[in-house]
C-alpha cells in the first residue's frame, strides 16, 4: 500500500467539508504513519490506555464502545475509512472507551508529536481536524435522540442511513449497498436493545421492504421510506463544505 | 449456563440461534423481563396487545413470559 493510498481516505473526507491547499495535504501526505493489520474484534486502545500515537482507519472499520457495570456492552460509535477514531487522546491522555476492530481492518498509527507539530505549522488542517471533532460530537448528539426517543426499528433504519451516507461521501458505496461486517448481536449493541430485539427490528425493516442484511452487506431497497423511518436528515453530519 | 430467548407477537417471531450465557434460571428471568418489557413498548406502539419470550436451554423450553395489554374504561 502506498502513501498515497493511505492518506487518500482520509484527504478525501476532509475534502468533503474543509478547505486544504495543496500544502496542507501535502503536509497531511507526509506524516509517519505506521501502518498495522488488525482481526475482527482485536482491541486497537482500551479504557484507562495513554496512547501515544493516534489510528487512522485505512480500510475496514472499528467501533467505540464502553463496557457498564452490568458487563453489557454500549457501542458508541462506528467509524470507517478516512476517520481518526482516537484522535481526542492526542490532547485528553488516558483513554475514556475502548477502541476494536470491527471486521479485518488495515490501520495507520500516527505519533501524536507528529500531530501536534501538524496542528501548530498548518491552520487549515488544525480548523479541518477541529471541525471533524465538532461533527463527531454532533453525531453523538443525534444517537442520544436515537436511543433515547426512537423505537428499536427506528433506532436501526437510522444507524443504517447513516453509516450509508458517511460511505457515500467518501465512494465507498455501491449503489444502495455497502460492505459493513456487523452481526446481529453487534447492532444490537450499537442500538441499545437486546439481539432478539435487534432480530425483530432487522425483520420488520425487511417485510417493509425497505433494507435487507446478508452476512457482512447491506443493502438498502427503498431509500426514502428508510429515511421515514428513521426520522433521518443528514443535517447534523454536515457534508457541506465549510464556509 | 446457556440460554435461548425467542420472541413472538401477533406479527414478527424471532428464534434466538445465539442464546446468552448466564449463571441461573433467576438470571434468564430476570433477562427475559428486560427483553419482553422493552419490545412490548414497540409492539403495543404498533397496535399489537401480546407479546411472548419463550426461555429454552439446549433441550428444553424451561418457561415462557407473556406481556399482555389491557385497557379498562370505565
Amino acid at each position: 500500500m502506498n502513501r498515497d493510498e493511505i492518506v487518500e481516505p482520509l484527504l478525501r473526507r476532509l475534502r468533503v467539508s474543509t478547505t486544504l491547499n495543496e500544502e496542507d495535504e501535502q503536509a497531511i501526505g507526509n506524516l509517519p504513519i505506521t501502518l498495522k493489520r488488525v482481526g475482527a474484534g482485536e482491541p486497537i486502545v482500551s479504557y484507562g490506555d495513554r496512547p501515544s500515537s493516534c489510528c487512522l482507519v485505512v480500510d475496514g472499520f472499528v467501533l467505540r464502545s464502553k463496557i457498564v457495570g452490568s458487563g453489557n456492552r454500549q457501542i458508541l460509535a462506528f467509524h470507517q475509512p478516512g476517520d481518526i477514531p482516537d484522535l481526542q487522546s492526542l490532547y485528553l491522555s488516558e483513554m475514556d472507551h475502548d477502541v476494536s476492530a470491527l471486521g479485518d481492518a488495515v490501520l495507520g498509527f500516527i505519533p501524536h508529536s507528529s500531530l501536534d507539530d501538524l496542528i501548530r505549522r498548518r491552520p487549515n488542517v488544525t480548523k479541518a481536524l477541529w471541525r471533524d471533532t465538532l461533527t463527531d460530537a454532533a453525531i453523538f448528539r443525534e444517537w442520544i435522540c436515537n436511543l433515547g426517543q426512537r423505537p428499536a426499528s427506528s433506532r436501526l433504519a437510522h444507524l443504517i442511513i447513516e453509516i450509508y451516507t458517511r460511505l457515500k461521501a467518501i465512494g465507498r458505496t455501491e449503489g444502495l449497498s455497502f460492505a459493513f461486517p456487523a452481526t446481529q448481536a453487534l447492532f444490537a449493541e450499537a442500538i441499545g436493545t437486546s439481539s432478539v430485539h435487534a432480530n425483530r427490528a432487522i425483520q420488520s425493516l425487511r417485510s417493509e421492504g425497505v433494507l435487507e442484511l446478508e452476512r457482512g452487506k447491506v443493502r438498502i431497497v427503498d431509500e426514502r421510506q428508510l429515511k421515514t423511518i428513521a426520522d433521518f436528515d443528514a443535517l447534523y453530519l454536515h457534508l457541506d463544505p465549510a464556509p | 449456563m446457556r440460554f435461548y430467548f425467542d420472541v413472538h407477537d401477533e406479527i414478527y417471531s424471532a428464534v434466538d440461534n445465539d442464546g446468552t450465557t448466564l449463571p441461573q434460571v433467576e438470571d434468564a428471568r430476570k433477562q427475559a423481563n428486560h427483553i419482553a418489557t422493552a419490545i412490548a413498548r414497540d409492539v403495543f406502539d404498533a397496535n399489537g396487545s401480546k407479546l411472548s419470550v419463550t426461555v429454552r436451554d439446549q433441550n428444553n423450553i424451561l418457561f415462557v413470559m407473556t406481556i399482555s395489554l389491557v385497557i379498562e374504561e370505565p
